[in-house]
């Protein structure tokens, strides 16, 4: 199971992500993403809640990053536990998407 | 008691005037109406008086035994001081009495002559004529004064014996004693001065019904008096031989109860040394027993008891002495990097000996195993050791194996002793001599290997040969249930164990036995379905026994990298057939963790470097093909390897990770 809730601050929105992030949790993302009205200006990503995460979920995350990032938004991820990073790093992530400590870091 | 006493008192100054008045009807035609009334007053009062006297006596005497036998039966505290009094009263008692009523009768016949005869005694003596009857008469007067003592003697020594026994003394008071030879000596005297008396007043030509009136009743009552004293005797030594048979036997029940001293004889002072003997062997045996008592716990505690082996291993190791301390024993030896010594030994003989020796070849071992990388090198040593030390005809039986658990190879040698089992076959080793009987052995070893489930069993001789002819230990039956795969080492072990238990049960074992079971870990195997999101459940079992097996800092690389792994054979290998499972095997050594992930697909050859992301970015695409990165990512070694029906992914993880 892996779910999304959505947060708007100021001129950013929050998704705070809970579950197994696989390609299920990769694809409601990018729907939420896809689903905006509006792309924010920035997208925080809050792992916090996230127990498990395959290259599968993290291709629809990069998917979405994707989309945010053609129409020069940033994305912030913040809540990685240190395994997390490391296969962020594997995976390059980290050119696309800002990795920082918390929210007010990401906020800055 | 008291009461019984005194009708013993005055039934036999009863019988003993009655015999004195059928014996003057028998020898002289006096019929006990014939005499005067004073005569026969004096008689009876005589009589009566000498019965009041031993009843007076007795009451006086015995008053702390019989104070004593009341606070006994009511249960009021006894000190052993009152105790051994009121013993010692009673035991004295039929002595003095019987002494006493021999004094007082002997006093009593003069007297009654004296009187009697107003004057005439003297004359009498020296009359030729009369003095024969006049000495009959005294004489008879004299041995039943005798068979009365001895009568009291043996009466009132059964009465008061009970009582004497439960104030439980256990010496005898270091005095002068009534031996029961001089009590023998008193019956034949008696018989004997009967007989004189009988010749002296037999009338001549006396019938023989008359003579048999007086002739039965002292011969029934020494004939008593003898058989009592005998049964008496022959009573309290039977049951001093049952405790010594007992004693010598080793029987425990009653084995530090004491016999009570109730006599002043050669019993009493038998019984007195049985209590003294048994005192000394209480001692001694509870010396003995302390001290076994602490070198079995010494023995015990020699032994190992707790090991850390690599995740799996499983060992399991059971000893039962067939003594109090015994000459098996069992060891394992952490020798470092996954690398095991593992010994069982039976040191020659039984009990103590055989202890010392074991606890000394175990010290060696257990010192010298980490210098020697081979077993047979390690033997050798011991051996060359025990050689310089131990007497002619002692010596100990070992096997030893160094079991490597990162691969499973084991190499085992032998000093005299049973074959080590292994996957359920027994090594064909050559054995060579026990330890100890000659230096310059050389000792052979054999290499083998432990497949995963697959036990190394080393044992006793004591375990074949303490069982039933019957018993399936002595066949190779046992041998063949030590074939894997095995999963539990203490199940197994009481399974091995079951045909001696009763034997450990009843301490009736006739020799050491010793069983030690070291079982390979086997693989820990998991399918999932063909799935989406199936690979979650594996990657969380993954990291689940990563921590279990000691893998902890390498759990979520193991998790990523098994779950990366079933997304692949899920999606490309099985293409999500849900009749097709996906099965993974975990299995952990002492540095290594070694996962597999198979499926049903098509060998494929990986690919060398990972997606460019930059141009995954820039393109319109689904994002993909980081799977087999990300494995080769968190694994330290990946390969695929083609199966009979597909293919599979090996991972090894080292248990720390590259910095």
């Amino acid at each position: 199971m892996f779910d999304v809730q959505l947060r708007k601050m100021h001129d950013s929105l929050v998704l705070d992500l809970a579950g197994s992030l696989g390609r299920e949790g990769g694809e409601k993302i990018l729907r939420v993403v896809e689903g905006l009205p509006q792309l924010p200006e920035r997208l925080l990503l809050n792992f916090g809640g996230v127990e498990s995460m395959n290259t599968a979920g993290l291709g629809g995350v990069l998917w979405a990053v994707r989309k945010l990032n053609k129409a020069q938004k940033q994305v912030f991820a913040y809540g990685l536990s240190d395994h997390f990073r490391k296969v962020f790093h594997v995976m390059g992530l980290t050119q696309y998407i800002a990795v920082v400590e918390d929210e007010p870091a990401a906020l800055r | 008691m008291r009461w019984r006493l005194r009708v013993l008192s005055l039934s036999l100054i009863a019988v003993g005037i009655g015999w004195i008045y059928l014996s003057n009807y028998v020898r002289l035609g006096r019929s006990p109406f014939d005499y005067a009334w004073s005569v026969t007053l004096t008689n009876l009062g005589g009589g009566l008086f000498i019965g009041l006297l031993i009843d007076a006596v007795a009451g006086f005497y015995l008053r702390p035994f019989f104070r004593a036998l009341d606070r006994l039966g009511a249960n009021q505290p006894l000190g052993p001081q009152e105790r051994q009094a009121a013993a010692i009263r009673a035991m004295r008692f039929p002595e003095r009495a019987s002494v006493l009523l021999v004094g007082i009768s002997v006093g009593m016949i003069l007297v009654h002559r004296l009187v009697s005869l107003r004057g005439e005694f003297f004359a009498i003596l020296l009359a030729e004529e009369r003095r024969a009857v006049l000495l009959s008469s005294m004489t008879r007067d004299l041995v039943v004064a005798l068979l009365l003592a001895l009568l009291l003697f043996t009466f009132s020594q059964r009465l008061l014996k009970p009582g004497v026994a439960a104030c439980g003394l256990q010496e005898l008071p270091d005095e002068r004693r009534f031996p029961l030879g001089l009590r023998q000596a008193l019956v034949v005297l008696a018989m004997g001065l009967f007989n004189i008396t009988l010749f002296i007043s037999a009338p001549e030509n006396a019938p023989a019904a008359r003579l048999i009136w007086i002739y039965l009743p002292p011969v029934i009552l020494t004939a008593t008096v003898a058989y009592l004293m005998a049964t008496d005797t022959g009573r309290d030594l039977d049951a001093i031989a049952g405790r010594l048979r007992m004693l010598a036997a080793g029987v425990r029940p009653d084995l530090f109860k004491r016999f009570a001293v109730t006599e002043q004889d050669e019993i009493g002072e038998l019984v007195a040394s049985i209590n003294t003997m048994q005192n000394r062997v209480e001692r001694e045996l509870w010396e003995f027993e302390r001290d076994m008592a602490a070198a079995r716990s010494i023995q015990t505690e020699m032994l190992p008891h707790a090991w850390s082996l690599p995740p799996g291993w499983q060992l399991t190791a059971r000893l039962f002495p067939a003594h109090e301390v015994g000459g098996d024993f069992y060891d394992l030896i952490d020798l470092g990097g996954g690398r095991y010594g593992v010994a069982v030994g039976d040191a020659a003989g039984k009990g103590l000996p055989a202890a010392l020796l074991m606890a000394s070849t175990v010290s060696l071992i257990r010192s010298h195993a980490p210098f020697h990388q081979r077993p047979g090198d390690l033997l050798a040593a011991v051996n060359r050791m025990l050689c310089r030390s131990l007497p002619p005809m002692t010596f100990v039986t070992a096997a030893y194996a160094i079991v490597d658990t990162a691969t499973g190879e084991i190499r085992v040698a032998s000093a005299g002793h049973l074959p080590p089992v292994v996957g359920g076959r027994e090594l064909p080793i050559i054995s060579a001599l026990p330890l100890g009987v000659e230096p310059g052995v050389v000792y052979e070893e054999q290499v083998c290997t432990v497949s995963p489930g697959e036990a190394v069993v080393l044992y006793s001789d004591g375990l074949i040969e303490g069982a039933d002819p019957t018993s399936p230990l002595r066949s190779a039956q046992w041998i063949e249930a030590l074939r894997g795969p095995l999963t539990d080492g203490e199940s197994l072990a009481q399974q091995v164990l079951q045909p001696l238990i009763p034997q450990v049960q009843q301490g009736t074992l006739q020799d050491d036995v010793t069983l030690l079971v070291l079982i390979a870990p086997q693989p820990y195997s998991l399918a999932i379905r063909s799935q989406e999101g199936a690979e979650v459940q594996a990657a969380e079992q993954a990291a689940r026994y990563a921590r279990e097996h000691g893998f902890a800092a390498r759990a979520d690389d193991v998790a990523s990298a098994v779950g990366e792994a079933c997304l692949n054979a899920i999606s490309h290998g099985n293409r999500f057939r849900d009749d097709l499972p996906v099965r993974i095997t975990l299995s952990a050594g002492p540095d290594w963790l070694e996962a597999t992930v198979a499926d049903g697909g098509d060998i494929f050859t990986p690919p060398e470097s990972p997606p460019d992301l930059a141009v995954q970015m820039d393109s319109d695409e689904p994002i993909r093909g980081w799977g087999f990165h990300l494995i080769r990512s968190m694994a330290d070694s990946v390969s695929v390897e083609s199966l009979p029906a597909g293919k599979q992914i090996r991972m090894r993880f080292r248990r720390h990770a590259d910095v």
